[in-house]
């Protein structure tokens, strides 16, 4: 009985990790800010997610030092003077998507996520729409939103106002794979 | 029979399993995720520039920096000269990051009509574990191209020609505070007396303070050591601040030295801080991303 029960268990626990559970660590998340003076848009393509399609449950983290600008010094203070990446190193989304997600065949359809943002240490509920497909077996997500800066403690100085936008757009993109446990 | 103990087993299980939510696809992501790599430390300086001198900041690839730089006469030289407003050197510089490593530069300066060349060289980059300094090297050469004093004598080429080798050791200790040491030999080939020695060997010191994110104090001291240069010459010192809007840096400072090169202001600078021999001066930088290298 009680090897039964563990083995229920265990298979239970596998069943979990391996057919329910999608990721990647090789997402694309851009953002793009537009002001009067200039127009700013950096990429990462290293945007971390994992989602639960039974649950729907999802993660997803990006470290800000993997952003790219088109400039280095934009870049660095991106970094430096306004991220601040050595004290808040990741920008993390927790949320639940509030629909029941089709993993049985090809779809694609709209869905609503809510959770929680945190950028530069504070976190934010935040509640998204996005684009739900799944594939050849496997899941993807697709969307985009809008971060107010002084949400998230971002400060621009006066001297640059006129070059940084106060809300930038951020567009995501994850195509999931199987999860695997590593060793 | 289920003891407590299994009761406890299998319930702990459950809420195991049943805490798969959010903050366990957390783990899961953390665990899938790649080990990070020694990262590196950035922006130890906000310039190229100390103040007079290099810090150990490169442009980085396919960025070109315009810099023109002034330095006024001395503030002892009375109203009438309007404190030393009235009497402006500059020089006027182009550095330029051929790869993130390696900076070439030119400038031309109205001090002495010099020209100047120079090679920066990243050797070593500051990790936040494990490597503590950064280092790198800089190599310029000054060409002066003043008429010869006395045409009568024989001059060769080489005489109007000196050179400066520095090696830089940066450390940034915290966000707002770092540190640098400066090793530096100025070779000239031409001295005026016998006395003066064509080698000159100094130490450099300075650092930088951030006030706020766009604002930092900085300082800088060249020690000359003794018995190769004319007694005449103080060592350099300059205290300023680093003032920076996106893609400008405003460097405004104090300095008893006048020249904008490593040979005039390390090894002939005239200026004595206690008698007022101080010159205002500020050095204006602005980048241009002028090639945008791809993407790895």
């Amino acid at each position: 009985m009680k090897k039964f029960i563990l083995c229920v268990l265990m298979t239970g626990m596998y069943y979990t990790q391996a057919q329910n559970v999608f990721t990647t660590n090789a997402g694309t998340i851009s953002f793009f800010s537009e002001a009067p003076l200039e127009n700013i848009d950096a990429t990462s393509k290293k945007g971390h997610c994992i989602l639960n399609v039974t649950t729907g449950d999802i993660v997803s983290l990006v470290a800000i030092r993997s952003f790219k600008f088109e400039k280095a010094l934009m870049e660095e203070h991106f970094n430096e003077k306004y991220l601040e990446s050595d004290k808040y190193k990741d920008a993390v989304y927790k949320g639940k998507i509030q629909e029941p997600l089709i993993t049985d065949r090809d779809t694609s359809y709209q869905v609503t996520i809510n959770g929680n943002i945190t950028i530069h240490g504070i976190e934010k509920p935040a509640n998204y729409k996005a684009n739900y497909s799944f594939k050849g077996g496997v899941p993807a997500i697709e969307g985009s939103f809008n971060v107010a800066l002084k949400d998230h403690n971002v400060e621009i100085p006066k001297l640059v106002i006129q070059n940084i936008a106060e809300v930038v757009k951020v567009t995501c993109k994850f195509e999931l794979a199987p999860y695997q446990k590593k060793d | 029979m289920l003891t407590i103990k299994k009761l406890f087993f299998i319930g702990f299980t459950f809420i195991t399993l049943h805490a798969t939510a959010q903050d366990d696809l957390m783990k899961m992501l953390n665990e899938s995720g790649e080990k990070e790599k020694k990262e590196e430390v950035t922006a130890t300086f906000k310039s190229t520039r100390l103040i007079n001198g290099h810090s150990v900041e490169n442009n980085k690839q396919g960025v070109l920096q315009l810099m023109i730089l002034h330095r006024f006469g001395q503030i002892n030289s009375g109203g009438y000269e309007f404190f030393g407003l009235d009497n402006a050197t500059m020089r006027l510089g182009f550095d330029y990051g051929v790869t993130d490593w390696l900076n070439v530069g030119i400038g031309r300066s109205t001090f002495e009509k010099m020209y100047d060349g120079l090679l920066k060289v990243k050797l070593l980059k500051q990790r936040k574990s494990g490597t503590p300094v950064t280092l790198t090297a800089v190599a310029s050469m000054q060409l002066n191209s003043l008429k010869f004093t006395d045409p009568q004598r024989k001059n060769y080429f080489s005489s109007r020609l000196t050179y400066s080798y520095q090696l830089l050791a940066a450390s940034k200790l915290s966000n707002a505070f770092s540190v640098q040491l400066m090793p530096t030999l100025i070779h000239r080939n031409l001295v005026p007396t016998a006395n003066e020695k064509n080698d000159v060997f100094a130490l450099g010191g300075g650092g930088r303070i951030k006030i706020s994110k766009s604002i930092a104090f900085t300082a800088e001291y060249y020690y000359v050591f003794p018995d190769q240069i004319s007694s005449t010459y103080k060592n350099s010192l300059a205290v300023g601040f680093d003032i920076e809007t996106g893609g400008h840096v405003f460097q405004i400072h104090f300095t008893n030295s006048r020249s904008m090169v490593e040979k005039g202001f390390i090894a002939e600078t005239t200026g004595d801080w206690l008698d007022g021999g101080i010159h205002f001066g500020f050095n204006l930088n602005r980048v241009f991303t002028v090639y945008y290298p791809k993407e790895q």
